[in-house]
């Protein structure tokens, strides 16, 4: 069986500051932003956090938490709603090509917020970060996670969402970019009526390696999960998708699904789905599926009588697939254009 | 006159904490057809419920009386074998369970007699026919794939083959198209006996044309607000319920 | 409620414990010295001898497992390796020891045997006390013998198949543990475009407390031939653990079509840690169908190697876990040819503090161009104290695929308890009718004697009768 990525496939980069992440002043007096470099210590409510595991490996983990160069904290005060997205561009460059991230979003009470991380340019680089999402009672959080960033990229991102009582978190990761790249999404429904959904794709062409998972751990009643996850492979890509849904003992009338659709588009990719379900508890609603195959032949030879080439029909089947996620990206008809036309670019060469 | 089959007291029925019924009287006599009419949300679903005895219908106050006898806290499969039959809005799907054996099991517990192969095979060929289904459905699993109408004839072949003393038909007109409607409309006509009893809930007029019924209750904001002959249907159709709400 | 295919038997057949005379048995534990005893016993060749001594080796190497259900408890070397009861092999009934014969009688195998058999093999303990064939099929050139025998009689066939290209010692520490201490089971031999349209049943019985079986059944299905084996298995209850480590090879060769069903029913103390492996040829066709009801912790999970172009495999499966048992199984798929299909049905039930869990896996290889693939896993939970486990694995290299893969997990609802209920079921009632079409699809698969009993067998978990 083929393993997850591991720490030491890959080149350990040297300690780099890293200076050119974006975030667009927001002036709302509501959101209160900082570097996390800059904070005396964690806050309170991570160290809290200690005994929940997350994340890709635990070498991972220890080396943001040992030397991250950059990151903001987030909170957004109780009762608020920021209507606009708060967008964070971690851009990289030949300076600037060792990103070790970590951010905390704290939502207070009842708040509503929409973060948009994008990991962009560069060409050959190094990126592992942690987010921490706590979504505190009755708030909702939008997270966004796009990765495009250059092709000689390793990724890895490994993330800690707390989902407090009648909150919700809706999460969506795009992946894109990198030559090898991994994420971690571990979910915690750890109070009454708490709700995560995710609705994320994935593109791998040429020799990229992706390796993705969500682990959802729903431990208290009536929490509610879906993970949706769709992407193509084109080339010699590797994508393993761990998904993972944990229903403890007492999570009372849970209702869970998870989804991964894969379309094939060359005999040499490779394609692994480990959807486990775990269910400790009957009074539940629980199911997953995993579909893989190449595009209908039909719905290819319907496009192609209308003057498509083949080409043109596999990526129209592509964007069919990816773009439901993409169009959900908040308020960024640029950001979206700029995806769509790298998915382009990426099935036609 | 005739003799009282169903008697119902100052009904109150809570669902899910919340009051659905809130002091119902109903009388149905034997051989009767009745029909409750009323709004969505009004109450007519769980009336049938509260009658069948599904236990998430919590009956707070009042009593039920069939054939004199207090069922109110009867379990539900013992109202089954007293002769009390629901046509249920939504029938459940029962994976790997035919037709066929369903309903002889069923028959066999509510009968209390086991009816043989040849008779059963018998009163299902004639029971289908009525009904304009094949006989494929017999080795079919129960309601599982079945469309709307389907199941609801489905659920009128039970009652052919249980002889029920109370007949509920909760919307049986849903899900039905005009040609089904009628035909599971002359099945029940035919199938109803001197002594069986008939209570219709549904919003429409069209099967109260086919089954003709002798009482017409209208039931809004869990109680009966008028009662009535077949007149009554005709001018609810007319005029609203809001007619009957505003106590002209 | 009278449940017209369900006949009212009388649940304690199995738990019978037969007061029968044993003529050898090893000491407790694994050395050497018992491998030798074994074979010196068994008056084997000495190419097996030496495989099992080899093997060994291969155990002694070998890490215990860390997936999977918990070992920890089984100790291996206070299992009685190898019991021999003073019985010979028959070939006729009235000629196996009263006691043995009366057990066999009492769940039913020469009955059934005259009904709806071809041939019987009947295992007690370490060695096959009963095997006979219908004589018309020996006529064909069907080979029907127990495997001690069989090593013995064809030699050749068996040193060039056993446990060298399927199942080896050195694919698992229990498959090695198979290896050297193997007795008893079956060889069948199907020859080129001969039908056996009666099933051929094997069951086997252990009665000793603290004892091992370890047989080993072996089937070559020629071109174009088609067989149905039936394997049965079970035991009274003791306070010590059994282990039980059988090991099926099945060949199937071109255009060929084997069935193996199996409903185990070991007692509550048995460890069954369980290998099987279909290797399957162009055209060729298995068919997998269990019922796992018994045993303390399985594992057991199927494989079938598509090998030959349009090879197809089917695995239809029902485990029930109650209180006491983890039963972890599940089946594996690997595609290695082109247009070759595969089919997988697992149902779990769960009850009373019991764990099943399906552990499955799934492989397209590069090869596999427009192999078709499905996987549905359903689990029915009967109360809040169980557990249900899926764990599926799905790898594809192939682009070329059909692959679906569904899973669910739920409990009875409420309203269908109700809508059966006004039908004048009772709940308990109600809900046997539902697990049982919810276990029809297995079921429908048996042939009908097996499908009562299994029926039986759910009844009686559902009662809670056992264990």
């Amino acid at each position: 069986m083929w393993k997850r990525v591991s720490m030491e496939e890959i080149q350990q980069p040297s300690y780099k500051e890293y200076t050119s992440a974006v975030i667009k002043d927001l002036s709302h007096d509501t959101v209160k932003i900082k570097e996390t470099k800059k904070l005396a210590g964690l806050p309170t409510e991570i160290l809290a956090l200690r005994d929940k595991a997350f994340g890709i490996e635990g070498k991972f983990i220890n080396m943001v938490k040992d030397f991250y160069n950059a990151g903001f904290h987030i909170e957004i005060s109780q009762n608020s709603n920021v209507e606009k997205p708060i967008v964070i561009d971690y851009i990289t460059n030949e300076q600037n090509n060792t990103l070790i991230d970590y951010n905390i979003i704290e939502a207070e009470a009842n708040s509503q917020v929409t973060i948009v991380f994008d990991y962009n340019s560069g060409t050959k680089g190094f990126h592992n970060g942690i987010t921490q999402v706590i979504a505190k009672e009755g708030s909702t959080v939008n997270i966004v996670k796009i990765q495009r960033l250059g092709d000689e990229f390793n990724d890895f991102d490994n993330n800690l969402v707390i989902v407090g009582k009648n909150a919700m978190v809706n999460w969506s990761n795009v992946v894109i970019g990198s030559k090898v790249s991994a994420f971690d999404v571990a979910v915690y429904l750890d109070e009454v009526g708490g709700t995560f959904t995710s609705k994320s794709i994935f593109l791998g062409v040429d020799s990229q390696k992706y390796d993705m998972a969500y682990k959802v751990y729903h431990q208290a009643p009536k929490t509610t999960s879906s993970v949706d996850l769709k992407g193509a492979l084109k080339g010699s890509a590797k994508a393993t998708f761990i998904g993972n849904i944990d229903i403890k003992k007492g999570a009372k009338k849970a209702k869970a699904e998870e989804n991964e659709t894969v379309l094939l588009l060359d005999k040499t990719v490779k394609s692994v789905a480990i959807p486990a379900l775990y269910c400790g508890e009957d009074d539940v609603q629980a199911n997953h599926s995993a579909s893989a195959g190449q595009i209908d032949e039909d719905k290819l030879y319907y496009v192609m009588s209308r003057g498509f080439s083949l080409e043109e029909a596999r990526l129209l089947m592509v964007q069919a697939i990816l773009n439901p996620v993409i169009d959900l990206i908040p308020y960024d008809p640029v950001r979206e254009i700029i995806i769509k036309g790298h998915i382009g670019r990426r099935i036609i060469k | 006159m005739r003799e009282t089959l169903l008697e119902i007291k100052d009904l109150h029925v809570e669902v899910e904490d919340k009051y659905i019924l809130k002091g119902l009287n109903l009388t149905i006599k034997k051989g009767e057809i009745h029909a409750i009419m009323g709004p969505n949300g009004g109450g007519k679903s769980t009336l049938c419920n509260s009658i069948m005895g599904n236990p998430k219908y919590k009956v707070t106050l009042g009593q039920i009386l069939f054939e004199g006898e207090d069922i109110t806290n009867l379990k539900v499969n013992e109202r089954a074998k007293k002769g009390i039959f629901l046509s249920f809005q939504y029938p459940e799907e029962i994976p790997g369970i035919t037709v066929d054996n369903f309903i002889r099991t069923s028959v066999n517990i509510v009968t209390g007699q086991n009816v043989t192969m040849l008779q059963f095979a018998k009163d299902m060929k004639n029971t289908l026919e009525l009904l304009d289904m094949k006989s494929e459905y017999r080795s079919r699993y129960l309601n599982v794939g079945f469309s709307g109408g389907e199941k609801k004839k489905t659920e009128i072949l039970q009652m052919a083959f249980l002889k029920p003393k109370l007949v509920m038909l909760d919307e049986i007109d849903s899900g039905l198209d005009i040609d089904a409607l009628k035909v599971v409309a002359e099945a029940v006509k035919k199938l109803k006996t001197e002594e069986m009893s008939i209570l219709i809930v549904t919003h429409y007029n069209r099967i109260l044309d086919y089954l003709e019924p002798d009482a017409i209750s209208v039931l809004m904001d869990g109680k009966i607000v008028k009662s009535g002959d077949r007149d009554l249907a005709k001018i609810l159709e007319e005029k609203g319920y809001d007619f009957v709400r505003n106590g002209v | 409620m009278k449940k017209p295919d369900i006949k009212e038997i009388d649940f304690s057949i199995y738990d019978v414990k037969d007061n029968v005379k044993y003529e050898y048995q090893t000491g407790k534990g694994l050395s050497k010295e018992v491998v030798l005893e074994i074979s010196e016993q068994k008056n084997e060749p000495s190419w097996m001898r030496d495989f099992r001594l080899k093997a060994l080796e291969i155990y002694q190497k070998m890490p215990m497992p860390t997936w999977g259900v918990d070992l920890s408890q089984l100790d291996i070397d206070s299992i009685i390796a190898y019991i021999r009861p003073s019985a010979k092999m028959q070939r006729s009934w009235d000629e196996v020891p009263e006691e043995i014969r009366r057990t066999f009688e009492r769940l039913g195998i020469p009955e059934a045997e005259r009904k709806a058999l071809a041939g019987v093999g009947a295992q007690y303990d370490s060695e096959v006390v009963y095997h006979n064939i219908k004589e018309s099929l020996t006529q064909q050139g069907v080979i029907f013998e127990d495997m001690d025998t069989a090593v013995k009689k064809y030699p050749d066939i068996i040193k060039e198949y056993f446990m060298t290209k399927n199942v080896t010692p050195h694919d698992h520490k229990f498959a090695a543990l198979h290896a050297a201490i193997w007795s008893g089971g079956t060889f069948v031999y199907v020859p080129e475009g001969v039908k056996v349209e009666v099933p051929l049943q094997a069951y086997f019985r252990m009665n000793a407390p603290g004892s091992g079986q370890f047989e080993h059944t072996l089937i070559i299905a020629d071109k174009g031939s088609e067989v149905h084996f039936i394997e049965g298995c079970s035991a009274p209850q003791y306070s010590v653990s059994n282990l039980h480590a059988g090991c099926v090879e099945l060949f199937v060769n071109e255009g060929a079509r084997i069935i193996y069903s199996t409903i185990e029913n070991w007692s509550k103390n048995t460890y069954n840690l369980n290998t099987k492996r279909a290797i399957v040829e162009k055209d060729g066709i298995i068919e997998w169908i269990s019922g796992s009801f018994g045993s303390h912790k399985t594992m057991l999970y199927p494989a079938s190697i598509l090998k030959g172009e349009g090879a197809k495999a089917e695995y239809t499966g029902v485990t029930f876990a109650a209180k006491g048992q983890h039963l972890d199984t599940g089946s594996k798929m690997i595609h290695l040819a082109p247009h070759t299909s595969s089919k997988v049905l697992a149902k779990s039930i769960s009850k009373d503090g019991g764990i099943s869990s399906y552990r499955g896996l799934l492989k397209i290889g590069p090869n596999a161009e427009g192999a078709k693939a499905s996987v549905q896993c359903e689990g029915l939970m009967l109360d809040d104290i169980s557990r249900s486990d899926t764990m599926p694995v799905i790898e594809i290299e192939n682009d070329n695929v059909d692959i679906g893969h569904e899973a669910k997990v739920g409990r009875i609802s409420d309203e269908q308890i109700f809508y059966l209920m006004s039908r004048g079921l009772s709940e308990d009632d109600a809900r046997a009718m539902i697990v049982r079409g919810f276990v029809e699809p297995i079921a429908k698969a048996l042939p009908l004697e097996y499908a009562v009993e299994m029926n039986r067998l759910i009844k009686l978990e559902l009662e809670g009768a056992i264990g």
